[in-house]
């Protein structure tokens, strides 16, 4: 706590001296500017600007979202879609998200349960005995018939769940009888209803 | 160096070479990249969940960016969607790319998580539906009313058993709902590009002179 | 001609045309022999260690111990304008240590936060994003730019021997930048988000940074322009280039209505890169050149190596903002463009840091002693190790890892605090005292400060980088659920919420002695008699 020192004798501002640059620091100037012309060459950054970097073209002329549509992986279309509700161990989320292991629906008609997922189901749903106010959304204009058959046969055979493989023949067998519904199911009734009246089911 | 004049003008020059570089040329190149067709602008509603997803500063840890790098390639075997093309972006203003996955990548989080009660339940508390998540709620876009209270109008949000007391309600606010309008509307699986372009775009890249 | 052709093209001829015009400024370029620069040096030029913050005695008896005549300068001859830039630069830093306080707050509630994540959620305010863009701005356009302009204003009117031009002006400006702050954060704290990195802070509110950034601005430039002295000094290029940059970079990013697309975010990056690159980097630059000669008392070592860090660092700096966006939605060329300029900035870090370290070369007892050279050294080093670690991050093997994670954020902290905080506080701790005339008031608190942030930055960083490897190892892992990434990281972040607490206490050590030496100092000489050294 005491002004600055009396005698605060500072030294002259600073100047510099004229040594030359070192020869490493010449060396490394030219080796990195070898660097970078046969970087920029090697690169051959020619692909077109307006879509980015390291884009492979191919890529951006399939519509879907996964990238292997062929080789559909139901456990990966598990992942990416149906998980965040359901979640991973297929419990669902009490009182909200229904379970889908042990689910009545899962395990049941293969038609009922490709239609829920087709065109996604609002309105009440009961499920081992609890009775949830749903609003699943719709798969299909994202997932294709082959993909919808692997993410059910995925369902169908995980936690305890033991069910038949849905084939992807059925899920489009029931994507082009409801081809013209635009809205979600407004409960399972309907759907029953609706296969019920399908050419070459059973009569009622 | 003795001349202050030589040394602005000379550090001008080199700044307009960065300026050339990463602003003037991309502006030349990508005035005239036109709106894929499959992409639609905005709706009001959806503009303004944007504004939302800008003032909470979720870019601080989500992307809008499939990308060709590192995570990106996982992000597209996760089944994450496409690398992104600056077209787009064409109804962004600013474009949201943002540079950090504390959260993943949400530039298709609309094809993959659609569900609007999910959204919703999400944006309240994160931990009832990923657990671990280190997502914070955002409860100042909800309002808890009694059971009792709630008007036709509302839109109740239904959270896992539980989560509140008896007799509450969680209702969404007009800005939660908007935020969910717009990250439900985030699909970006259309082909930007036909087979025969995407021909030649392959063509010039492997440096096969093109006619063009 | 392809992209790639044009590109090597314009390489190499503006590489070759920045080497001549380097060359073409050159000095003794040849002269192997360093006596050709004896001759305009007397032997009293090589002086003693000085540094007003550090112990007298101390410093006395290092001096004896080296063996070095302590050279009575006559200081009032060597620094007679000092007077015209006192008031200004006390507002600027008193400004700064103020944001900090705040700054360094927001940033520690954010980090909590991450492994917190129900703490205080009840306002938008409050919440991470914007929390953490608070912490951001607080830092950007309050205590760095504030701190550094401070020292470039009290640097410039010795290095040019000519009184400060306009300084009621620059205070002036100092008031409206302020004041353009407070607007700023009260904007993004209540939504109104412009919603690019960097640049949250809306247009309107712009306008007032633009005007008060260019009355202290032009304070300076026009003081530029009078300069006495026949030779330049390296600090005042920095300076002089910075105070041009920073305007066109701010004005051009923050136009409205002309910015579109994909390119608002190569503008994006072009500004929030240069904005570190060309505004806080030169100008700590600066201050490094000169409190490190300035406290041994030696000339630095080589005109020819300042010469070839600043030219390079000016062209090669403004062109790598795009690494930011590798993998993006960007042009192909670009990204190839800003990684080739990005392992080119290890010319000028090697230039800058060669130099420094031949000139403090035999003088390293001098850290023990005296605080600033401390802060000013660690800074230098810092600066360093954020520049080579950035230019390596640019590379696409090492960006796969690191991009989109934690440890981008630990690399900006390498530079904005590592080096640029750094920086200011020893330039504070070395200029306070000559602008109040009074002594540091606990010198031990000194020690304290730098220990502390020290010790935390340490924690911070090795946490943060960890983190931030491990999140990038994880994400990069399609067979491991998203989650993974996160639940990885967070012992980590605990870690840097206990480093960011260890440089919070630091600063409320250092913004506790700045208070109290401005209340012992104006206590003891009114604040009239400080103000009115303004005038002339």
């Amino acid at each position: 706590m005491k002004p600055l020192h009396a005698n605060n004798k500072e030294n002259i501002e600073p100047l510099e001296q004229t040594n030359p640059v070192p020869r490493v620091v010449v060396g490394l100037v030219l080796g990195l500017a070898l660097w970078s012309a046969g970087y920029i060459f090697t690169q051959r950054p020619d692909g077109v600007a307006s879509l980015g970097d390291g884009r492979d073209p191919e890529t951006l002329v399939k519509a879907d979202v996964v990238a292997s549509k062929d080789t559909a992986n139901g456990m990966q279309l598990f992942t990416a879609n149906c998980q965040a509700c359901h979640q991973a161990n297929g419990q669902g989320l009490s009182g909200v998200f229904p379970p889908l292991a042990g689910s009545e629906w899962v395990l049941g008609d293969e038609k009922v349960l490709s239609q829920i997922l087709l065109h996604g189901l609002s309105g009440k749903v009961e499920v081992l005995g609890k009775t949830y106010q749903g609003s699943m959304p719709a798969f299909g204009s994202q997932l294709s018939d082959s993909e919808m058959a692997a993410v059910l046969t995925h369902v169908r055979s995980q936690w305890g769940n033991k069910a038949q493989p849905i084939a992807a023949e059925v899920v489009a067998t029931g994507r082009a009888a409801s081809a013209t519904r635009s809205a979600p199911w407004t409960g399972t009734d309907e759907i029953k209803t609706f296969i019920d009246f399908l050419p070459g089911s059973p009569a009622p | 160096m003795e001349n202050s004049l030589k040394l602005i003008a000379g550090s001008m020059v080199t700044l307009s070479f960065a300026t050339c570089a990463l602003v003037a040329l991309p502006f030349l190149q990508l005035k005239d990249v036109p709106a894929p067709e499959a992409l639609k602008p905005y709706s009001p509603g959806q503009a303004r969940g944007r504004n939302a997803y800008i003032a909470n500063g979720c870019i601080a840890c989500h992307t809008q960016q499939p990308s060709t790098t590192g995570a990106g390639i996982a992000d597209a075997q996760r089944g994450w969607g496409r690398a992104s093309v600056a077209a787009d972006y064409h109804y962004d203003s600013p474009p949201l790319l943002g540079t950090m996955r504390t959260g993943p990548d949400l530039f298709n989080i609309g094809e993959r998580q659609p569900s609007e009660d999910w959204h919703l339940g999400h944006l309240y508390q994160p931990r009832l539906y990923v657990p671990g998540s280190v997502m914070p709620g955002f409860p100042y876009l909800f309002e808890i009313k009694n059971k009792a209270e709630t008007t036709k109008g509302d839109r109740v949000v239904s959270l896992p058993e539980g989560a509140i007391p008896d007799g509450k309600v969680v209702v969404a606010g007009e800005e939660a709902l908007n935020l969910v309008a717009y990250l439900t509307g985030m699909k970006h699986n259309y082909p930007v590009l036909t087979p025969e372009e995407a021909k030649l775009a392959a063509l010039r890249k492997a440096r096969v002179p093109t006619n063009d | 001609m392809n992209p790639t052709s044009l590109l090597l093209a314009t390489f190499i001829l503006s590489i070759a045309g920045l080497f001549v015009f380097i060359w073409s400024l050159r000095k003794g370029l040849f002269d192997v022999e360093t006596s050709g620069s004896k001759v305009i040096f007397t032997p009293d030029d090589i002086g003693h260690y000085h540094d007003p913050a550090a112990d007298p005695h101390e410093i006395d008896t290092l001096n004896i111990q080296t063996g070095r005549r302590n050279i009575s300068h006559s200081d009032i001859a060597n620094r007679p304008h000092d007077h015209s830039s006192t008031l200004p630069c006390f507002v600027l830093f008193g400004s700064a240590v103020f944001w900090l306080v705040f700054a360094s707050l927001a940033g520690l509630v954010s980090s909590y936060k991450l492994h917190n994540p129900d703490f205080l959620t009840h306002s938008l305010a409050l919440t991470f994003g914007v929390m953490r863009t608070i912490h951001l701005n607080l830092v950007a356009y309050g205590w760095a730019p504030l701190g550094v302009l401070g020292l470039a204003m009290w640097m410039l009117p010795r290095l040019l021997r000519a009184p400060l031009v306009g300084g009621r002006f620059a205070i002036a400006g100092a008031v409206i930048w302020n004041i353009a702050l407070i607007a700023g954060i009260a904007a993004i704290a209540n939504g109104k988000n412009a919603g690019m990195e960097w640049l949250e802070i809306p247009w309107q509110v712009g306008v007032l940074f633009a005007l008060g950034g260019m009355m202290i601005g032009l304070s300076m430039v026009f003081t530029l322009f009078t300069h006495k002295v026949h030779h330049l000094y390296v600090s005042v290029w920095y300076i002089g280039a910075a105070l041009f940059w920073f305007p066109v970079l701010y004005i051009v990013a923050k136009m409205p209505g002309v910015h579109f697309g994909i390119e608002q975010a190569t503008t994006n990056w072009w500004f929030a890169h240069n904005v570190l690159g060309l505004f806080y980097t030169p100008l700590s630059i600066a201050a490094v050149y000169y409190f490190l000669p300035k406290v041994i008392g030696r000339p630095v070592h080589s005109y020819n190596l300042s010469l070839l860090g600043f030219w390079t660092l000016a062209f090669f700096y403004g062109q790598v903002g795009a690494h930011h966006l590798i993998g993006g939605p960007v042009p192909e060329w670009l990204l190839t463009l800003s990684i080739v300029q990005s392992m080119m900035m290890l010319i000028p870090v090697v230039a800058f840091s060669l130099n420094q370290h031949l000139t403090l070369k035999g003088h390293f007892q001098a850290l023990k002693h005296s605080p600033t050279l401390r802060f000013i050294v660690f800074g230098a080093m810092m600066y360093t190790l954020a520049s080579v670690q950035g230019s390596f991050e640019a590379l696409r093997s090492f960006n796969a890892v690191t991009h989109f994670t934690h440890f981008t954020v630990a690399h900006a902290h390498l530079g904005m605090y590592g080096f640029v905080s750094m920086v200011i506080f020893g330039g504070i701790y070395f200029v306070l005292p000559q602008i109040l005339k009074f002594s540091w008031p606990y010198p031990k608190l000194i020690s304290w400060h730098f220990w502390l942030v020290v010790a935390g930055f340490s924690v911070y960083m090795i946490s943060l980088m960890t983190a931030g490897v491990l999140q990038g190892l994880a994400l990069q892992d399609a067979s491991k659920p998203f989650m993974d990434s996160v639940t990885v990281t967070l012992p980590w972040l605990k870690g840097r919420s206990l480093g960011g607490s260890l440089m919070v206490a630091g600063h409320l050590v250092f913004a506790f002695h700045f208070a109290s030496m401005v209340v012992f100092a104006l206590s003891t000489k009114p604040f009239q008699k400080l103000s009115l050294t303004t005038e002339g």
